[in-house]
């Protein structure tokens, strides 16, 4: 059961701004390790992305990723944890 | 290459979910990848929350381009470039007409630029058309490099809140009888024009039209890059918009001779009516050296245009040294007074072009240098320059 703070949208909405302004890595970082973060992060962290790294999104195999760049993205699978590219490295 | 299974699709409508603004050159990289999008999601948008869209991309790509059609969409910006192996006739739909059809009441920001012209179809000048009477209300910015009717154009000049105006290849015979049915003129802050009826235009904009009055005190950007001549009387008419603080003229001279038509009354009187002025450019300097405007021009507008930070104008240098030492040595008490008043703008950098430097010797040099410093006292720089007299006198600057 999540702190009552983690509910406040105005408390997590500037802390997830602050953290994704650090950068891709921080951010999914934050994402990770909390649930109650996790939709206020990725919100933020997705608004303004490359379609780039939407593409990357889509595992080997499906596009050939002749021209996508394999940034780091964050990935989360039913049945697995949180997984991202960039901590697999 | 597999189709995506649909936890995978449904993870990436997720994410698409979130984005607000997609921007950039869309090459046929992404062809294969929008093929997905639409298999993901063949009845609704990908991106419901998509707010601005900003696409430089090819004709082939633009069968796509309702996938990015959003009930939020703020800002369409869609530049479309020439595609060697694309061939218009071969298209079976306007896709960019048909996008543009959708596009919601919300719109603030639309800007359609498509080369080759001919793509610019009846169909989509008639959703243009649609698309300012449907968004009237909220439209503030307006880039349109299709040829528009004079209807279209009348209705532009219907919009409430219109802040921006980029127009290209649309005449003004064309709404010239529209202006006296015109109730206003938008309250523009920038206007660009790329016509070839310039002159016509700036006239009429700049006439004692009821309509057109509010626009001569709130325009600020003034861009005539499609215009290949200055002349003292278009700038005569330009200079009825007194609060200019960027006026762009940028054109070049033709080889044979040097088209610079303004003297330094013209440039005197120019910045006399436009104080506000924080870039001015008149056109690309050539080498001719045969314009009537002298170095006295550069003191009219450091003097009395204070906040300029760009300024490109041809000015003569064949007998540049004794210009200024006419300037110092003057009884004419209106030069005298510019010259001795400290109000001066603050240039660092001057471009010059291929205007040449014709200097007799170390003496001229000292002259010059004082010359400038006392029109520019901030000038460290000689920008753009050609030839070894400008070097040295950039050098003497920075002593």
């Amino acid at each position: 059961m999540p702190h009552k703070v983690f509910e406040v949208d105005e408390i997590l909405r500037p802390i997830a701004g602050y953290v994704v302004d650090l950068g891709g890595s921080s951010a999914i970082a934050l994402a990770c390790c909390c649930r109650a973060l996790e939709e206020p992060v990725l919100s933020l962290y997705w608004e303004c992305q490359r379609l780039d790294k939407l593409a990357s999104v889509l595992p080997e195999g499906v596009l050939k990723r002749s021209g996508h760049d394999r940034s780091p993205y964050y990935v989360r699978t039913p049945g697995n944890s949180y997984v991202s590219d960039e901590f697999e490295r | 290459m597999r189709l995506p299974t649909q936890e995978e699709r449904d993870r990436l409508l997720r994410y698409a979910f979130w984005i607000r603004q997609v921007a950039g050159v869309i090459t046929r990289r992404f062809e294969e990848f929008f093929e997905i999008l639409q298999l993901s999601s063949p009845t609704e948008t990908p991106f419901p929350n998509l707010r601005r869209l900003n696409w430089r991309t090819y004709p082939s790509l633009l069968r796509f381009l309702h996938l990015f059609l959003s009930p939020r969409t703020t800002t369409f910006s869609v530049i479309v470039y020439p595609d060697a192996s694309f061939d218009p006739n071969t298209m079976e739909r306007d896709y960019l007409a048909e996008t543009v059809a959708g596009l919601p009441t919300s719109l603030r920001e639309l800007t359609l630029c498509v080369h080759p012209a001919r793509l610019g179809s009846e169909e989509l000048k008639e959703e243009v058309l649609n698309t300012i009477r449907r968004c009237g209300q909220t439209l503030e910015h307006l880039e349109i490099d299709v040829e528009l009717s004079s209807v279209t154009i009348h209705h532009v000049m219907q919009l409430p809140n219109l802040g921006t105006w980029r127009l290209s290849r649309s005449s003004l015979p064309a709404i010239a009888g529209a202006a006296e049915t015109a109730t206003y003129l938008p309250a523009l802050h920038s206007l660009a024009l790329s016509v070839a009826d310039t002159y016509d235009w700036i006239s009429f904009l700049a006439s004692s039209y009821p309509t057109v009055n509010g626009l001569r005190s709130t325009l600020t950007d003034l861009n005539l890059r499609g215009h290949h001549a200055v002349n003292p009387t278009l700038i005569a008419q330009i200079c009825a918009f007194k609060n200019l603080t960027r006026l762009d003229v940028g054109w070049s001279c033709p080889e044979d001779e040097c088209a610079f038509a303004l003297t330094d009354d013209d440039l005197s009187h120019l910045s006399l009516a436009l104080p506000r002025l924080e870039w001015l450019m008149l056109g690309h300097q050539c080498d001719k050296n045969t314009c009537q405007a002298t170095f006295r021009s550069l003191l009219f507008l450091s003097a009395r245009c204070p906040k300029l930070t760009f300024l490109s104008i041809h000015f003569n240098t064949v007998r540049i040294a004794r210009d200024i030492e006419s300037l110092f040595e003057t009884g004419d008490p209106g030069v005298k007074e510019l010259r001795d008043s400290p109000t001066r703008c603050q240039i660092g950098t001057l471009s010059v072009s291929k205007t040449p430097l014709p200097l007799g010797g170390s003496d001229e040099l000292d002259v010059v240098k004082r010359g400038f410093l006392n029109v520019f006292p901030q000038l460290r720089e000689i920008a753009r320059r050609y030839g070894r007299a400008w070097q040295s006198l950039t050098e003497a600057l920075r002593k």
